[in-house]
């Protein structure tokens, strides 16, 4: 051993490896402290995730509400259906006695004045019987179109709650595999911070070794002056 | 006619109402609307809140932008603060680098300059067949090395420099220890080879027909001595083979071709053989040749000769068994220093004479020994020394040409020149100086440097010093033996023989014996009168012999110069 170039280098290598290790330390403890920030923000980005989980939750609320009241309007409907079946069986029955009314009383006039039962007297009453056939099937027809409005005015509000308790359940759906990503998120934030331990482990172990390695070049470089 | 009137109830009927049914109907329609409404409001609340997250979100990621972008900055803050760090220091180590390999430069050409001395000196005296010399000397270096290494270079750059020139040092006296050591090694092999090739030489000289056997051993003990040595590898042992072996044989085969010559007088026939001719010339052949006409001519002279040596070794055999005779028959009376001659003397010394018949000395040797027994057992005659004969056998004793040997002393006793007494100690002597010669420049200096204090000569007047001359044989019988038994001991001082140290050992022993110029010019001038050559002789037998000095304790003792005290150190008058 003895003074030479390589006692200079090792010097020089002695002071870099310290300052490597500084640098080594430095990076470290801000690489593990941007990555404990990254965790954090992980972190939050779960927590929006579950809003937003939670704002699907809400919606999948709304339609099973909304399909709801759409399952209550299709029973109002039906109910509608049947008061229209009423009203039409008890239109008829009015229609008929009216009509049965006319024709009695037309038979009376006719048997009053005398009249026989043919000519005009038949005439009228052919056509009071007409008349009132018209009537009735014109009757029996509009309760079968109400009904069938009715009807429809149901099946339409009941496809609408059908639709919004599937799109909650969709929706619901949706924010159970949104509460999964939040839960992912959460274990990433954890792998991030663990990241960053190891970051700091490293960097710190690094370091260390910087420092050794500048210590040995030193000692070296003394013993080469001295032995 | 009466008219009877009836109750008509008219047209009647009944007439079902609307009102209901519509009111109902509106009131589902309005109930509706307001849950709408209501859910209406929720959505943009929840939308508002979604946004509000989305927002939180984008402030999230913004914050996470944000701290990626402030990590990133202070990241490449640091990186430009690291690179203007880096880009300073490269400058500054460049400057360091610069002035450390300078110094380095200089320190290394030093380092350089002492490691080659230090090796140059290391090798100078080293052994080349120790394997050690070059690895200690590379292991010192290393911590020469090691120390310039860490001494002054801090920086990478002139650490590597140094390192560089380190191993490139040590690369470099690796090497050159090693090349040297191969070098000194080769070159010892050589020499050891060459004792090698010089004993076969002469095994084959002696031995012309033992060529092929010389050969083969050259070959193996050169191929053992190269693969054993640890120093010799590599080129320096390819090179000491091929010059081992080459001059070798050559060396090997003309040795026997010349022993053949010697032997035989007549060239070898096999030396044209192809096996052996690659190691001989021609001019080499012409000589042989030539030798061998004269060596004809010479084996008839060595014939001659070889008579003559067989003579003067039978001489020398004569001589060897007369001092073993003599040494075995012949010992001294403790009391009165007279010989006691064995009888057996008598019959070996015939004996000498009979196994010796080629020897010319050896009826000389065995008359001298003969009539030294006869005159030994005539008890009446008394012989007295004389001096000149006694001067010339101890001048003898060192000589290295015709040393005095115990039957010139036995012949100078037959013809009654010397005491029973000088005889006796001069034997002693003379066998002292057989077992350990003393001889040479350094010997023949000293005695002669005693002499000349001892003895007095060339002073222009006829006559002898004869007190001079007894004086100088009396101390070398009583010098010689200490100084051997001293030197056999290992005991000898360093300046034993330094006749100008008065408190050498030499100067020591010849004290005693030393005389005014007065006593001297006397002592000549009483010879010049008619004083009997045989006084000295009775002085010896009343003045005891001085003990040696390691023997000798202080006190009063008679010498040549008077009664004088030995203090321990040194002679006093008393």
């Amino acid at each position: 051993m003895a003074i030479s170039n390589a006692t200079f280098s090792d010097i020089s290598g002695a002071v870099s490896d310290i300052f490597a290790g500084m640098g080594a330390a430095d990076k470290a403890a801000l690489q593990a402290q941007g990555l404990r920030i990254t965790a954090q923000g992980t972190l939050i980005t779960a927590q929006g995730t579950r809003l937003n989980a939670e704002s699907l939750r809400t919606k999948a609320a709304g339609d099973i509400a909304e399909a709801s009241n759409y399952d209550l309007a299709s029973t109002l409907a039906e109910a509608n259906k049947a008061y229209t079946d009423q009203s039409t069986r008890l239109q008829q029955s009015q229609l008929n006695r009216n009509i049965t009314q006319t024709i009695g009383g037309q038979q009376a006039g006719v048997a009053a004045s005398g009249f026989g039962a043919g000519g005009s007297a038949a005439y009228l009453l052919r056509d009071s019987q007409a008349q009132g056939a018209l009537a009735k099937g014109v009757l029996a027809q509009q309760g079968v179109i109400t009904e069938a409005g009715y009807e429809q005015q149901a099946q339409s509000y009941t496809t609408l709650a059908n639709a919004g308790r599937a799109t909650a359940a969709a929706e619901m759906d949706m924010a159970s595999k949104t509460d999964t990503i939040a839960t992912e998120q959460d274990a990433l934030a954890v792998q991030q911070q663990q990241l960053a331990n190891q970051t700091q482990d490293v960097g710190n172990k690094e370091a260390d070794m910087d420092f050794f390695s500048g210590a040995i070049k030193g000692v070296s470089a003394i013993a080469s002056i001295f032995i | 006619m009466p008219r009877i009137e009836t109750f008509d109830a008219g047209n009647v009927a009944l007439h079902p109402t609307e009102t209901g049914v519509e009111a109902t109907a509106g009131a589902a329609r309005r109930i509706g609307a307001f849950y709408n409404q209501q859910a209406g409001a929720e959505e943009m609340l929840a939308r508002e809140t979604e946004r509000l997250g989305g927002m939180t979100q984008q402030v999230g990621r913004e914050t996470e932008q944000l701290g990626a972008e402030k990590g990133q900055a202070e990241t490449e803050a640091g990186r430009r603060i690291g690179s203007s760090i880096a880009a300073a220091g490269d400058v500054a180590v460049k400057y360091l680098d610069s002035q450390q390999i300078s110094q380095g430069s200089k320190a290394y050409a030093d380092l350089l300059q002492t490691t080659t001395q230090q090796w140059n000196d290391t090798v100078k005296n080293a052994d080349p067949n120790n394997p050690h010399v070059a690895t200690d000397f590379m292991a010192k270096l290393d911590d020469q090395l090691e120390n310039f290494k860490n001494n002054g270079f801090y920086t990478e750059n002139g650490q590597k420099w140094a390192e560089a020139h380190v191993e490139a040092l040590r690369q470099h006296m690796a090497e050159k220890t090693t090349g040297d050591m191969a070098t000194l090694a080769g070159q010892a092999a050589m020499v050891n080879q060459q004792q090698t090739v010089n004993s076969l030489s002469a095994t084959v000289h002696g031995d012309p027909s033992s060529i092929d056997f010389a050969l083969a051993s050259l070959k193996s003990s050169t191929e053992g001595m190269l693969a054993h040595s640890p120093n010799l590898s590599g080129t320096a042992a390819a090179s000491a083979r091929s010059e081992i072996m080459q001059k070798g044989a050559e060396s090997i085969v003309k040795s026997a071709a010349i022993g053949y010559i010697e032997k035989t007088g007549k060239m070898p026939d096999w030396v044209t053989d192809p096996k052996y001719s690659k190691y001989v010339n021609g001019p080499e052949l012409q000589m042989f040749e030539r030798a061998a006409k004269t060596q004809a001519k010479a084996n008839a002279l060595v014939d001659k000769q070889t008579q003559v040596a067989q003579r003067q070794l039978a001489d020398l055999q004569v001589h060897q068994g007369a001092t073993k005779v003599i040494s075995d028959n012949i010992t001294f009376d403790p009391q009165t220093g007279q010989p006691i001659v064995d009888p057996k003397f008598f019959k070996q010394a015939l004996e000498l004479a009979r196994n010796n018949p080629d020897a010319p000395s050896a009826a000389e040797t065995v008359r001298t020994m003969m009539n030294w027994g006869e005159s030994q057992q005539n008890k009446g005659a008394k012989p007295a020394d004389d001096p000149a004969v006694k001067s010339d056998l101890m001048d003898r004793m060192f000589s290295a040409d015709k040393p005095t040997t115990t039957l010139d002393l036995m012949k100078a006793r037959a013809e009654g020149k010397l005491s029973d007494h000088s005889f006796e100690v001069m034997h002693g002597l003379v066998q002292e100086l057989q077992t350990t010669p003393l001889k040479g420049d350094i010997w023949k200096d000293t005695i002669a440097a005693v002499k000349g204090e001892l003895v007095l000569t060339n002073v222009g007047l006829p006559g002898k010093d004869i007190t001079g001359e007894g004086n100088y044989a009396k101390w070398a019988q009583t010098f010689i033996p200490q100084y051997l038994a001293q030197s056999r001991a290992g005991t000898l001082p360093p300046n034993a023989l330094d006749v100008k140290d008065p408190t050498s050992m030499i100067s020591q022993s010849m004290a005693p014996f030393k005389r005014t110029v007065q006593q001297r010019a006397q002592d000549y001038l009483s010879s010049l009168g008619g004083v009997s050559p045989a006084a000295p002789g009775k002085r010896e037998d009343v003045m005891p012999a001085i003990p040696p000095v390691d023997q000798r304790t202080p006190g009063l003792y008679s010498t040549p110069r008077g009664t004088m005290r030995w203090t321990g150190t040194g002679w006093v008058n008393p």
